[in-house]
């Protein structure tokens, strides 16, 4: 079976590719400081309950609006709660927000982009002018909109954010599939009789996985950012829940007192949109020939 | 170029139809009236269906929608359900602030990323254009309103230099200078990611320009280094700058919700974020409708505008 093993030396290709891509990565300082930085938050994130030094729900009358110290590095806020240990469970709604509704962006976003770029015509029209639509609201305009519509919870802004920013990723890998469609190698697959989906998943996805994965980086900080800007305007997660954002909220009336108090929490919302986006554009860089 | 203008007209009727539906049923299927959140209405169901019928709310969907339509074609956006007056009334009197705060930030922006764009492009790959980038890089990356936040403790609470909130000092006649005392925090804000946007955006655009073939050839021929940068690489590079400018006009309308909430600036924002809050769906109707037409108008000029930047560019 010929066209077996040519299969295999695509695959073997590939695997060679991910490790040259490694290489160019490898060489920039910066791309590896912002995915050490990267680990680390998910580390913060997946080991919170170690690393917190107190309870971060645990009110302490006696000592509000404490500055840093040796015992609450980075001082208590309006209600004697530990900044340090609310800033470190705070990451977990910051990372989950960027990981899943960046997973719900890639999703739609290459479901519909394939869609429009493998069959063109009609469905492409569709497609294109519904991404049009979304395009053109303000997006934390809508996403306001669309988040007062549903109770306070962290799934709907989730839901949300997803659902809104797909359409730059549904732009990119439709064009990627209308440049790759017309590619001898795909023609040639066509002739031998493979089916829409075969050539869809097994041939034109991967081969758009570079701008897939790098898209993908980009839209983590968008989502993270929109998170806490929401959160910040009172329409975020609700309260005793810690998110960098609603601790900003908190910090907007104490800050002639207290500027450790939004310091610190904004200082992280930073540190994490910047790894990623330095990150994202490592990953660019070293794909991008 | 009329079976362009055509073909986009129409495209811009379908997304601006498509905007006020998806805008109009999503308000209107949404748990929740406008006067929920009126607690004297909440208890009389009588006042509520009265109210209703007053505001022609209890037709069906489908007429309601084709009202709003028709009145908005005669350029009328509908009463406010929660001020009770016209909305272009409330925004014609939120739109100055705004405008002064988002048209001052766009200018300051440009002014600052177009020659660092530029510079950081021409000088590729030395350390001037590292740190730009470095620079950019922190830029975009800075929650506005934290960075809004950093600003109001340095320079108006400890240095006491600067008024940390409004649009003029409340019981002294207003004066030039202190318009100009309050607008320097705010537009620093803004300007601050918008600035990093465009630089990114025109290094980007000029560095593609750089590696066309017909920079090649006018050095080839032996042409001055100041003659390829101005006539030849900056005069193709308007194209990005083009581009950037039309895509965030729109948003001089509504681009500086966060930014207004942190420095309490009496424009667009606050209310905007009040009317979607208490479901007050013509005046969000309104906003939503205003800046889609807006963008999509933008981008035809922007299409146009190429066209006069770039000869080779044909509009059929």
């Amino acid at each position: 079976m010929p066209i077996l093993t040519r299969e295999s030396n695509i695959d073997e290709k590939r695997g060679s590719n991910l490790f040259f891509y490694w290489r160019k990565f490898r060489k920039n300082p910066l791309s590896c400081a912002s995915l050490v930085i990267v680990l680390l938050l998910y580390c913060m994130a997946a080991f919170a309950p170690w690393l917190a030094s107190y309870d971060p729900h645990k009110t302490d009358t006696q000592n509000w609006l404490n500055p840093p110290d040796g015992q609450n590095w980075f001082g208590t806020d309006r209600l004697g709660r530990d900044i340090f240990s609310r800033v470190v469970y705070g990451s977990r709604v910051s990372l989950t927000v960027g990981f899943i509704s960046t997973a719900l962006v890639i999703l739609i976003g290459t479901m519909l982009g394939s869609l429009a770029g493998y069959y063109g015509g009609f469905w492409d029209t569709l497609i294109m002018r519904f991404t049009d639509v979304i395009m053109v609201f303000p997006t934390l305009f809508l996403i306001i909109t669309l988040v007062s519509l549903f109770e306070p919870g962290l799934i709907y802004i989730i839901l949300v954010i997803g659902f809104v920013g797909w359409t730059s990723v549904a732009r990119l890998v439709r064009a990627e599939f209308i440049s790759l469609r017309e590619r001898e190698f795909i023609q040639a697959v066509r002739v031998l009789g493979a089916s829409d989906s075969r050539i869809i998943f097994r041939h034109l996805l991967p081969n758009a996985m570079g701008t897939i994965i790098v898209a993908a980086t980009l839209s983590v900080p968008a989502a993270i950012l929109a998170e806490a800007g929401l959160s910040f305007l009172g329409f975020g997660v609700p309260a005793p829940i810690p998110s960098w954002g609603n601790m900003l909220r908190e910090a907007q009336g104490y800050m002639r007192q207290a500027w450790w108090y939004a310091a610190f929490p904004g200082f992280f919302i930073f540190l994490t949109v910047m790894a990623f986006n330095l990150l994202g554009e490592g990953l660019r860089d070293a794909m991008d020939p | 170029m009329r079976s362009f203008l055509t073909k986009r007209m129409i495209q811009t009727l379908v997304v601006l139809v498509g905007v006020s539906l998806i805008t109009f049923f999503m308000m209107n299927l949404a748990p929740g009236d406008p006067f929920m959140m009126d607690p004297e209405m909440r208890m009389n169901p009588e006042a509520v269906a009265r109210w209703k019928e007053l505001r022609q709310l209890d037709r069906p969907l489908h007429e309601q929608y084709y009202s709003w339509l028709v009145n908005l074609l005669k350029g009328d956006f509908g009463i406010s359900l929660i001020h009770n007056r016209p909305v272009l009334e409330l925004i014609t009197e939120r739109l100055p602030a705004t405008l002064l705060l988002t048209g001052t930030s766009l200018l300051v922006a440009l002014l600052f990323a177009v020659p660092l764009g530029i510079l950081s492009a021409v000088k590729q790959g030395t350390f001037l254009d590292k740190w730009i980038s470095f620079f950019t890089l922190c830029g975009v990356s800075l929650p506005n309103f934290w960075l809004g936040m950093l600003l109001i403790l340095l320079f108006a609470y400890h240095l006491n230099w600067l008024p940390a909130s409004s649009l003029r000092t409340v019981g002294v006649a207003a004066s030039f200078y202190d318009y100009i005392k309050h607008l320097i925090l705010p537009v620093v804000v803004l300007s601050t990611g918008s600035a990093a946007y465009y630089i990114r955006y025109i290094r980007a655009g000029i560095l593609e320009v750089i590696g066309q073939d017909y920079i090649l050839t006018a050095r080839a021929k032996g042409l001055k280094e100041s003659t390829v940068l101005f006539r030849h690489i900056l005069r193709n590079s308007m194209i990005p700058v083009v581009t950037v400018v039309s895509l965030s006009l729109p948003f001089l309308f509504t681009g500086a919700m966060v930014t207004e909430y942190v420095f309490s600036w009496p424009g667009m924002g606050r209310w905007i974020i009040m009317a979607t809050l208490s479901r007050d769906y013509p005046s969000v109707l309104a906003v939503n409708v205003i800046v889609a037409a807006l963008v999509v108008l933008c981008n035809l000029g922007a299409d146009l505008l190429y066209a006069y930047f770039d000869p080779r560019i044909k509009y059929r």
